[in-house]
């Protein structure tokens, strides 16, 4: 014991002081040396009382700290308001002294970066500022320092409107917008040729001066290209954001950008020259033109943007039009009126050679855009001038290059499938736009030939079925790949000029299967809304039966019953067996909440028919045993379950490899199926035979894996095993937050069943808390308001708070809880007993036995007899004896 | 070390590192470099919300990805950076209370962090930031006696993060980062409360 006091520090003595009864206090303190047995002595005399809260920092001050305050003199100027951040500094509204009015934006360096090498760095931005001059570009106006050495730089304060608005408000046709358009390439034209690369180009930068000359702004993060051509000493201008340093003038290091403007390199931290320019003014003209956007980067997460950016081919400027009529043609009208053109007239004039120069403005290569800024303005000046444009011929092979270099990052076994047919829709399609003749020949070709069609055939149904095994979420790692070539080749689907409509309605179905594996129910929905008149009653029947699945799928199950008799209705007499199958185990599928009786009927009906046709198909088997085992169970029919379940194991074990994913999902029932009944050990056996497979099928960290281990996880806490479940819930934590980051719902879940096992198990309420908090915080990042999901996770807060006494943190969790659940429901219920044991702990008997008396019949009637939260409050307010 | 640049991420783990090991020079290199990032991240949160709202986990998690913004998320890193960011704010906070105090007897000023906004300060009242010296006073007390209680504080009553995300901080188990909570919460409580 002495040993261990010698080696530990203060505060470890004073837990092992606090924990001892007060007999052996003193021989702990006797081993220390005087000062030290004085301070823990007084601080054991402070511990016995309550502490009071710590004063609170004042964080106002730190606020204050950090910025600059109005009124502050630079110069002739007194600031007036921050208003944005560059590279080294902060950028503020600046008003002159003085009679004169005038304003100015102020940049000015940040005082903690005054050291020989920023200061030096900020010159020299100055400097690069002071050499351009230009009736497009914003002047510099004063530079210089203030008392204290801090250096800034006041640029002229434009009074205009952004150039889109602008137009917008002018009415500008796009002949004239090109035209306007051209005199601020001019501005860029020269910064380029002083060296100097804006890299933040957008609308918002480009101000249209009351003379109607656009001037360009905010050179913040603007950079010098070639250090030593003709800066003083070979450094470079500064970087964006905070980090000063910027050795290496071709790259970038801090990110500073606006997204919606930024090309493929910029986003990628990559090399940046003057094309990178070029495809911001690419990004602007695409708006001018068409008043669209090339990509809807709202509400996307960084990884999506980086990914839409650097992968996605927008639509040519008329294309993307074309959609927006098609989606809200009120809008599109009034785009057109701003450019005071029809639609139809607006549309034509997009489309052809100025979808061109702006789509090759574009490119994500950027060797492969224009090379300079005068390249582009000469390729418009042709457009104004309605002579050829060099960007034609350039693009042919474009899309169909890059569709197939995109084959080569896509990952994954399924990814590369769906690719592969994708592509070939794709290309098919893409012939078809690009060789009308070749194109007729080839898809009649595909048609007419037997074996071909029936080797398409096969692909496709193998790659749904591959879809269809893969849930979403373990598609997850690589769903951008897969939605990506998805999308694309529903936009080539949708624009394709394609002659034949059959070839069309089949192309579409493929991919309605495909998005109906991915449970992308809505966009299935979408495809089967656009317009197709079926030649072939086969086709149409089918499409009949995917319009109710999609209905199924999208929870929408009155239309899908309507559907299902619809294509029950429209099924040929000798339509085949397994045709037959599918539409009657849909048809089951459409009924199994509103009719599980007449449901269970339509299962034998596709089983008729698969034994009529003698199929043997695992398409087949497992969805239909598995719904099967479902009507069952709803209809009461439990003890029947477990043998629908158990025989399908068995032949699946006969007939599917050793690790087949179709045996996880009949595992999962079956541990469930097994827990359910109480019965542990077969629960058990099934949660651990699903969970090697995964690994085996999966990998070890696959989301997969998680869910298998969740279910574990699940079950040994149920059975009591707090030492499993919380290594079982913790592997699942380590797993999602290398592959889905910090914040997925999963994520929440899973800290907080860590959290209730902790607690009711391991009566850690420290270890607890922290889980719950990691649950809430969680929470919170996805949906900040208040939702129930977070109310549970503060009840177990609260508990976790109650158990360490922390009262009235704990009061202030379920006060949070009983708010919102309004319905007086499960959650009240529990918050309330909970409130009532923490009540008994702090002697309040009486308000304990009242709280106690209301939450019981509400807890009794909300939360099952058998859960841990409940057994383990009626074991606590039961005792007490209300 | 006046500039944390991408190419001396390394060197920025190398200096988190040796603060944790109590290098003190160490401290004062990424203190010109947490400053900076942290004052960056504030006068975003100003300008987007026009009210002076500050989430000091926020601010610290904002700062810490400008800071390293080409590494992958290293947790050690990050917990580490916390606590210096934590102790950055501390020490913004005190010089820059200390200083006004100091301005207000007519002294002269005492160790400026940035002298200029000192006659703009809004309205904080005396009596908070009294007790808040106080507090630090405290804790530089605290610091002398066992260094990594007084990180616990900076963490958790000053950065806004929990048990377990302390605990991350400094490196050790959430029991170690109770038991110095614990400590720091008796041993500030004997200071600011006088003699018992």
């Amino acid at each position: 014991m002495s040993a261990g006091i010698a080696s530990s520090t203060l505060s470890e003595l004073f837990a092992t002081l606090l924990d001892a009864p007060p007999s052996e206090r003193e021989q702990h303190l006797a081993q220390c040396d005087s000062d030290t047995a004085r301070l823990l002595r007084q601080m054991l005399a402070v511990a016995a009382r309550e502490p009071r809260a710590l004063p609170e920092p004042p964080l106002q001050v730190l606020h204050d700290v950090l910025l600059l305050d109005d009124g502050y003199r630079l110069g002739s100027f007194e600031l007036q308001g921050l208003i944005g951040r560059g590279g080294m500094g902060q950028v503020y509204r600046g008003r002159r002294l003085g009679d004169v009015e005038q304003h100015a934006a102020i940049k000015v360096q940040d005082p903690l970066r005054i050291d020989a090498d920023t200061a030096r760095r900020f010159r020299l931005e100055r400097q690069m500022l002071a050499r351009l001059e230009h009736p497009a570009i914003a002047r510099l106006i004063e530079s210089g320092e203030d008392a204290r050495g801090r250096a800034y730089y006041a640029m002229e304060w434009i009074d205009g409107v952004p150039i889109d608005r602008w137009c917008d408000e002018q009415h500008l046709d796009p002949r004239a917008r090109v035209a306007l358009f051209l005199r601020l390439c001019d501005g860029v034209d020269y910064a380029h040729r002083h060296l100097v690369v804006h890299r933040d180009l957008k609308a918002g930068n480009v101000l249209i001066t009351r003379d109607g000359q656009p001037r360009l702004l905010d050179f913040g993060i603007a950079k010098a290209l070639v250090a030593a051509a003709t800066v003083v000493d070979g450094a470079a201008i500064d970087g964006p954001g905070v980090n000063g340093q910027d050795a290496d003038a071709t790259t970038t290091q801090a990110r500073y950008f606006s997204p919606s403007h930024a090309a493929p390199e910029q986003v990628r931290g990559e090399a940046i020259s003057v094309a990178c320019d070029v495809y911001a003014l690419g990004v602007m003209l695409y708006q001018l033109v068409c008043g669209l956007r090339p990509y809807e980067l709202d509400g996307l997460s960084a990884v999506d943007i980086e990914q839409r950016i650097c992968e996605v081919v927008p639509p040519a400027p008329s294309e993307r039009f074309a959609q927006a009529r098609r989606e809200d043609a009120a809008a599109a009208a009034v785009i057109a009126q701003r450019r005071a053109l029809r639609p139809d007239a607006l549309q034509r004039l997009l489309r052809g050679d100025l979808d061109r120069i702006v789509q090759h403005a574009l490119r994500k290569r950027p060797a492969e855009r224009y090379a300079s800024v005068a390249a582009l303005q000469a390729d418009l000046q042709n457009w104004l001038d309605r002579r050829p444009v060099r960007a034609r011929g350039m693009g042919r092979w474009y899309r169909t290059r890059r569709f197939i270099a995109r084959h080569r990052v896509a990952v994954g076994f399924a990814a590369l499938l769906v690719v592969a047919v994708a592509g070939f829709v794709a290309l098919l399609l893409q012939q078809a736009a690009e060789l009308r003749h070749e194109r007729d020949r080839v898809a009649a070709q595909l048609l007419r030939t037997e074996h071909e069609k029936r080797n398409a055939e096969q692909v496709m149904r193998f790659l749904e079925q591959t879809f269809a095994q893969a849930d979403p979420s373990s598609a997850l790692g690589r769903k951008l790949a897969v939605d990506d070539v998805l999308d694309t080749a529903v936009r080539t689907l949708g624009y394709a000029d394609v002659e034949t409509p059959e070839l069309r309605q089949r192309m579409q179905l493929v991919l309605v299967r495909l998005m109906l594996g991915l449970q992308r129910y809505d966009d299935a929905r979408r495809l089967l809304a656009l317009p197709g008149a079926a030649a072939d009653a086969a086709v149409a029947q089918e499409r009949l039966r995917l319009r109710a699945e999609a209905e199924i799928g999208a929870g929408d199950p009155r239309a899908a019953v309507e559907l299902s008799a619809q294509a029950l209705a429209a099924l040929a007499s000798d339509a085949d067996a397994a045709t037959q199958a599918r539409t009657w185990l849909m048809r089951a599928r459409a009924l199994r909440n509103s009719e599980p009786q007449q449901a269970l009927a339509a299962l034998e009906q596709a089983d008729a028919a698969l034994r009529r046709g003698g199929i043997v198909d695992h398409e087949f088997l497992a969805p239909m045993q598995r719904l099967r085992a479902r009507l069952l169970a709803a209809l009461g029919r439990e003890d029947e379950v477990a043998a629908v379940l158990d025989a399908l194991l068995a032949v699946q074990r006969a007939q599917l490899p050793a690790h087949h994913p179709s045996l996880l999902e009949t595992l999962r029932l079956l541990a469930v199926e097994a827990s359910r009944r109480g019965d542990a050990v077969g629960a058990a056996r099934h949660a651990d035979e699903q969970l090697r497979s995964a690994e085996y099928v999966f990998g070890p960290d696959s989301l997969r894996v998680v869910h298998a281990l969740n279910l574990r996880g699940n079950l040994r806490s149920e059975r009591g095993d707090a030492e499993g479940a919380m290594a079982d819930y913790r592997r699942c934590i380590g797993i999602l937050q290398q592959r889905v980051g910090d914040s997925h719902p999963h994520l929440a879940q899973t800290w907080y069943n860590l959290g209730e096992t902790q607690r009711l198990l391991a009566a850690d309420a420290i270890a607890a808390e922290h889980s719950y908090r990691r649950a809430l915080a969680i929470s919170r990042s996805l949906i900040p308001g208040p939702t129930r999901g977070q109310a549970l996770f503060r009840v177990g807060l609260g508990a976790a708070l109650s158990d360490q006494r922390r009262w009235d943190e704990a009061e202030r969790e379920f006060g949070v809880a009983l708010e919102l659940d309004t319905q007086r429901g499960m959650l009240y219920a529990l918050a309330l007993s909970e409130l009532a044991v923490m009540d008994l702990r702090r002697g309040r008997t009486a308000a304990s036995t009242r709280r106690w008396a209301e939450a019981a019949p509400v807890l009794r009637r909300e939360v099952p007899a058998h859960d841990p939260q409940r057994q383990r409050v009626e074991r606590i307010l039961g005792q007490s004896g209300s | 070390m006046a500039d944390p640049s991408a190419d001396s991420a390394a060197d920025i783990s190398q200096l988190l590192q040796r603060w944790k090991q109590g290098d003190r020079a160490a401290e004062d290199a990424l203190f010109a470099a947490v400053y900076p990032l942290l004052r960056a991240v504030a006068a975003r949160s100003r300008r987007l919300d026009g009210a002076l709202t500050l989430q000091t986990t926020e601010l610290v998690s904002e700062a810490y990805l400008r800071l390293l913004p080409q590494q992958r998320m290293d947790w050690q890193n990050r917990a580490h950076f916390c606590a210096i960011a934590a102790h950055v704010m501390r020490r913004l906070i005190s010089n820059h209370v200390r200083d006004r105090q100091a301005r207000k007897r007519g002294g002269p000023a005492a160790q400026r962090v940035d002298g200029d906004v000192l006659d703009h300060l809004v309205g904080d009242d005396e009596q908070r930031l009294l007790q808040w010296l106080s507090l630090d006073d405290a804790l530089e007390a605290l610091d002398r006696v066992d260094p990594q209680a007084a990180r616990a504080v900076e963490l958790r009553h000053i950065a806004g993060l929990d048990a377990g995300q302390s605990a991350e901080a400094l490196g050790v188990s959430l029991a170690t980062e109770g038991r110095l909570w614990r400590f720091a919460r008796t041993f500030l409580e004997m200071r600011l409360g006088g003699p018992v």
